[in-house]
């Protein structure tokens, strides 16, 4: 039997992982197309481990928000892991440790994204409050790119 | 230390403290200045949102996660989410996403407590974007 709103209720959509630093993960572009005026675009995942993003540097047509979070429920405050970023044509260095979002501006160029003194996962995504589209497109450059030229070459198979 | 020119663009949230365990939000404004909200809590009783029906003049996503990296579909608590005016419940024993349309009634009730709480990520959507049309020569 069917309820009215089973619709609004979407039970383990979750998605393959796309990079081996990242769990599998919970998003909201594809599954609620279906859903009449739905517009959610974010990415819920866990960092693993350390090191390098998947992603290089590259910059968004629309304001683009991404998620530190901790996963510890005791100690929502600290990370778990240090993040290290670049920001702007000269690549103003920053880092941090504690969960934040960082809200990037349309049209600044971000990464690449490094994580370091990794001590526990935490969580990780991205955020378009509005359900813009992500527009990726990398620094220096003007033509949008095909997010599934940055998959592990293990995921594009599956 | 000198401030950086790109200091601003760090969003901090505030931290609350609920029972055994702490809760995140996160509150600011899209670039078009229509507010939006993230909150992050463990699924536990202290924590989630009560069992009166509330509305939001916006709307929202509801993500269910399990907290163990390896297996984000596992959660080892329970939830009836409760919604619109006809009290349609649904019971979340899974990673799930709930999406609630703006003005509809929602409440929760977490029904089981067991092990790892598992995490809920509240998001509060703005108002649909629309493309602008491109501009000659990129950005």
């Amino acid at each position: 039997m069917t309820n009215k709103y089973d619709h609004l209720v979407l039970t383990k959509p979750i998605m393959p992982a796309i990079s081996p630093m990242n769990s599998s993960f919970m998003a909201g572009t594809f599954d609620f197309k279906k859903i009449t005026g739905a517009s959610g675009n974010f990415a819920l995942y866990y960092i693993m481990r350390s090191g390098m993003f998947s992603e290089p540097p590259h910059w968004h047509r629309a304001e683009e928000m991404l998620m530190f979070m901790s996963s510890d429920p005791h100690d929502l405050k600290n990370l778990g892991a240090t993040v290290e970023l670049g920001l702007g044509t000269n690549w103003e260095k920053h880092s941090f440790s504690n969960s934040c979002f960082v809200r990037f501006p349309a049209g600044l160029e971000h990464g690449p994204f490094n994580i370091t003194k990794f001590k526990r996962p935490f969580l990780f995504g991205h955020y378009w409050a509005s359900g813009e589209p992500s527009h990726f497109i990398l620094a220096g450059e003007t033509k949008e790119l095909d997010l599934s030229t940055l998959m592990h070459d293990d995921d594009k198979k599956k | 230390m000198a401030n950086k020119k790109y200091d601003d663009i760090f969003l901090q949230p505030e931290i609350t403290k609920a029972g055994e365990f702490q809760v995140f939000t996160l509150k600011g404004k899209d670039t078009r200045g229509f507010d939006f909200s993230v909150r992050l809590a463990p699924i536990s009783k202290e924590t989630v949102p009560g069992n009166l029906p509330a509305t939001a003049d916006s709307d929202r996503i509801e993500v269910f996660i399990g907290q163990n990296p390896k297996e984000i579909d596992k959660i080892t608590n329970e939830v009836e989410v409760t919604l619109g005016k006809e009290g349609e419940t649904h019971t979340i024993k899974d990673a799930s996403m709930v999406y609630i349309p703006k003005g509809m009634p929602v409440k929760h009730k977490v029904t089981k407590e067991s092990g790892e709480p598992g995490l809920l990520v509240s998001f509060s959507l703005t108002p649909k974007w629309e493309e602008p049309a491109k501009k000659k020569g990129g950005k």
